[in-house]
């Protein structure tokens, strides 16, 4: 290689390593592509739905207050069997009287 | 005119916020109770009468005579021994039962037996108001006060039912005679 051949080498050499600036935008799109890739959403759960939450919110209430009635209605019928028992007692110690005063009475009466 | 509907008023306000006229138990029947074998105390008030009333849905004769009721109110004391209570524990009732509205419809005492049944019904112009039984047996002490207007009708209409004989009739001729006494 000779003198010149080796210019002409040099030359070839620095213009393919001369500094160049990048293009508009580059800087960006290499970030973007360098951005990890987002995780899929998950699937919403059906709960998250605002008009089923309502939904539930609405027949949770129901149910409390059926429940809550039931409740009363079933006490005030224990209470109510309770009150007629007292007075089925009462009345057959009554009865029981009754009949032991008409038995004396009969008693005495045919004697 | 004003002065007599006011008058009126006054005496329908006081027949209706006046309490039931019961007739006490004396203080001595707790201690009895202490040692008796079986206590029975059924109170009821006309509250609770109508109350139960409304489960009462068999017969609706009980179901009537119960609600037109003021109260019920039964105190039975039975023992295992014979003497356990005195007269003294039954002369405050008796006492109570006093009074020119209260007529002895039966009154039985037996001596062999040691039984003394009384019966007496509360008349006020005529009209049954209501009636008590007081029983005294070897063993047992009854009481008991129906509060209201029950009359002998009603205690027909209930024959058959809660023990009381089929064939129990007081007729009212009956309950107008001042006393009807039977003593042995």
């Amino acid at each position: 290689m000779d003198h010149r051949q080796e210019d002409q080498f040099e030359y070839q050499l620095k213009s393919a390593l001369h500094r160049q600036e990048p293009p508009n935008g580059f800087t960006v799109r290499v970030l973007a592509r360098l951005e990890p890739a987002r995780p899929e959403p998950w699937p919403q759960p059906w709960l998250h739905l605002p008009s089923l939450r309502w939904a539930l919110a609405c027949a949770l209430g129901i149910a409390v207050f059926a429940g809550g009635w039931m409740f009363q209605q079933e006490r005030r019928r224990a209470e109510g069997e309770a009150a007629r028992q007292q007075v089925m007692l009462a009345l057959r110690i009554t009865g029981a009287k009754m009949q032991l005063a008409e038995a004396r009475v009969r008693h005495l009466s045919e004697r | 005119m004003k002065r007599t509907l006011l008058s009126v008023s006054i005496v329908v306000a006081a027949a209706i916020c006046a309490p039931a006229q019961t007739i006490k138990v004396p203080e001595s029947w707790d201690k009895l109770a202490a040692k008796a074998d079986d206590v029975v105390n059924v109170s009821l008030d006309k509250k609770m009468l109508q109350f139960a009333s409304k489960f009462m849905e068999e017969d609706e004769n009980e179901k009537h005579l119960v609600s037109k009721l003021n109260g019920i109110y039964v105190h039975s004391l039975e023992f295992k021994n014979e003497g356990e209570f005195t007269e003294s524990d039954v002369d405050p009732i008796r006492t109570q039962l006093q009074g020119p509205e209260w007529i002895h419809i039966v009154d039985v005492h037996n001596k062999t037996e040691r039984e003394n049944v009384v019966i007496y019904l509360k008349m006020v112009n005529n009209q049954s108001l209501g009636m008590a039984i007081l029983v005294e047996e070897p063993k047992e002490l009854t009481f008991v006060h129906l509060d209201g207007p029950i009359s002998p009708g009603d205690l027909s209409d209930l024959s058959g039912s809660f023990g009381i004989p089929k064939n129990l009739h007081v007729s009212e001729k009956e309950t107008s005679k001042p006393k009807a006494e039977i003593k042995k």
